[in-house]
């Protein structure tokens, strides 16, 4: 009971603040944009017989995963540091 | 020591509840065990229809006594064994010595029961049981064929000429086919149910008697109940005990914990049936088929209970026992402590899914609009590159083949390459990484 209304209240003051952004329209990619990943995709596929680009993919997006983890720690960090008293 | 009013009333209450406990059910006696049972007890005579003596005929010394039986009910017998007495006669008895024992089927043609037994036979006016040997497997009488036993042979120098009717022999047939048992079929035990309108009762040789289900919020005080009057050969089995009053839950519809224990009373014997455990959640499922055959509709309309929350889980931490009176009460306040921090702190299952929900459309709001709307879908983007498909062949397979002793171990060597200045690269950055910025 008084955790939930709690939840509800900080999901309740989140989308209060948020309210300008509903008002926007959704957000669009150029189509274009996705089916050039799927061009590229196609070229990856001639050169996947010679060389491993499946793996090449799994590092970079592992590449990916780990600076994002980094940014988002700092971003907790930086956060945190704004707190009174903290420093 | 002066004990103020209400002192005098709580000590009241505590003597009449220890009072109520003591007489409860649970403490008058245990279950049947396994064992011989009586099942009737008849008296032979010529003028039973049913069972009866033809009479003793001179054999010597002895006089030899003949035994029909028919019988309209009950259906069956496993017949274990069979005892009998004289008592008009107090100087005949027993004797064990000569072939008997014979049971006859004359209606199958069938012997049920071999001629030889190692009876221990008794003295004057007593009697005998004869068990059925094991290698017999015991006798099946069934109802409306006719049996018959040359049962005994009776010594009776002062006898003279042949009773007939010899007189009252008794005659009593035992079962062991197994102990009459009854038990609660529905709710089962550590079930969650919603309220439902009747209890099923199971029975097995069951006899005839008031069957009961008596109920409550913990062993001790299991004081309602509902009755019927069960006969075997009447009731269904299972069979339905219609629940006269509704089961209770508090507000917001935490689990309430339940007891419930089917009792048989008979006129000498009361069977009491495992005491079943089992929650009132009215948003569980209903009951299953197979047992709700024989359930009336469920309460449609039960008041004081909010019809979308449950917990059922948590709940079930709360379930203190004690066997002591004191000590089942102090474990009914830990149980509502336990109750009321759970139903404060943990939410319950539509809870979690409106949070769930918000959440999700929090986030909803969140991906689909500008700015982080872009990243989302360039995300979704990212994600879709991968190799694809193409028209374009670089090697055709037999180039592939031919090329393959070079090009695999190049390729294998690229694969463990890229994984290692990935680990490389991995172990640097974070060899440098400034965790304080």
């Amino acid at each position: 009971m008084i955790s939930y209304f709690i939840t509800i209240i900080l999901i309740s003051l989140i989308d209060l603040l948020l309210a300008p952004i509903r008002l926007l329209p959704d957000a669009t990619l150029n189509p274009n944009i996705g089916s050039a990943f799927s061009v590229v995709g196609g070229y990856f596929a001639v050169m996947n017989s010679i060389f491993p680009i499946d793996t090449l993919l799994a590092v970079l997006a592992a590449v990916l995963i780990v600076e994002g983890g980094i940014f988002l720690y700092k971003i907790i960090y930086w956060l945190i540091k704004k707190i009174p008293t903290i420093s | 020591m002066k004990l103020s009013k209400h002192s005098y009333f709580w000590l009241g209450l505590t003597a009449l509840s220890v009072l109520f406990t003591g007489l409860s059910p649970l403490s008058a006696s245990a279950n049947l065990t396994a064992g011989y049972y009586p099942q009737a007890t008849v008296t032979a005579s010529v003028s039973d229809p049913q069972y009866y003596w033809t009479g003793c005929g001179d054999n010597g010394p002895y006089k030899q006594c003949e035994l029909y039986i028919t019988f309209t009910s009950p259906s069956s017998f496993l017949l274990t064994a069979i005892g009998f007495y004289q008592s008009l006669n107090t100087s005949a008895y027993f004797n064990s010595s000569l072939n008997r024992n014979l049971l006859y089927d004359t209606t199958s043609n069938t012997v049920l029961i071999g001629n030889d037994c190692n009876c221990s036979d008794s003295g004057i006016n007593s009697g005998y049981i004869y068990t059925v040997p094991t290698s017999v497997s015991g006798a099946y009488l069934t109802a409306g064929h006719s049996y018959y036993m040359n049962m005994a042979m009776f010594y009776d120098p002062t006898m003279g000429t042949d009773p007939v009717p010899y007189g009252s022999l008794s005659m009593t047939l035992f079962s062991n086919v197994s102990p009459a048992t009854v038990s609660l079929n529905y709710p089962t035990n550590g079930s969650t149910t919603p309220d439902f309108s009747n209890w099923v009762v199971s029975t097995v040789n069951a006899f005839a008697g008031n069957l009961s289900v008596v109920y409550g919020l913990s062993t001790s005080t299991m004081t309602s109940s509902d009755t019927i009057t069960y006969s075997p050969f009447v009731n269904t089995n299972p069979v339905a005990i219609t629940k006269a009053l509704p089961l209770f839950y508090p507000p917001l519809a935490i689990p309430v914990h339940y007891f419930a224990q089917a009792i048989l009373t008979g006129s000498s014997t009361v069977l009491f049936s495992p005491i079943t455990s089992f929650y009132v959640d009215p948003n569980a499922p209903a009951p299953p088929a197979s047992t709700s055959t024989n359930l009336a509709a469920p309460y449609s309309t039960i008041s004081g209970g909010e019809t979308s929350s449950t917990i059922a889980v948590p709940a079930t931490n709360c379930n203190a026992t004690s066997s002591s009176f004191w000590g089942q009460t102090v474990a009914d306040v830990q149980n509502g402590v336990c109750l009321a921090f759970t139903y404060l702190f943990i939410p319950n299952t539509p809870q979690q899914a409106d949070i769930s929900t918000r959440f999700n459309t929090l986030s909803g709001h969140i991906s689909s609009k500008p700015p982080l709307g872009y990243f989302v879908l360039m995300k979704n983007d990212l994600n879709s590159l991968a190799v694809g498909t193409s028209s374009v062949v670089l090697l055709t397979a037999t180039a592939t083949t031919a090329f393959a002793p070079v090009i695999s171990p190049i390729y294998t060597g690229a694969t463990y390459l890229l994984w290692f200045l990935f680990a490389l690269w991995l172990f640097n950055r974070i060899r440098h990484f400034n965790f304080q910025s």
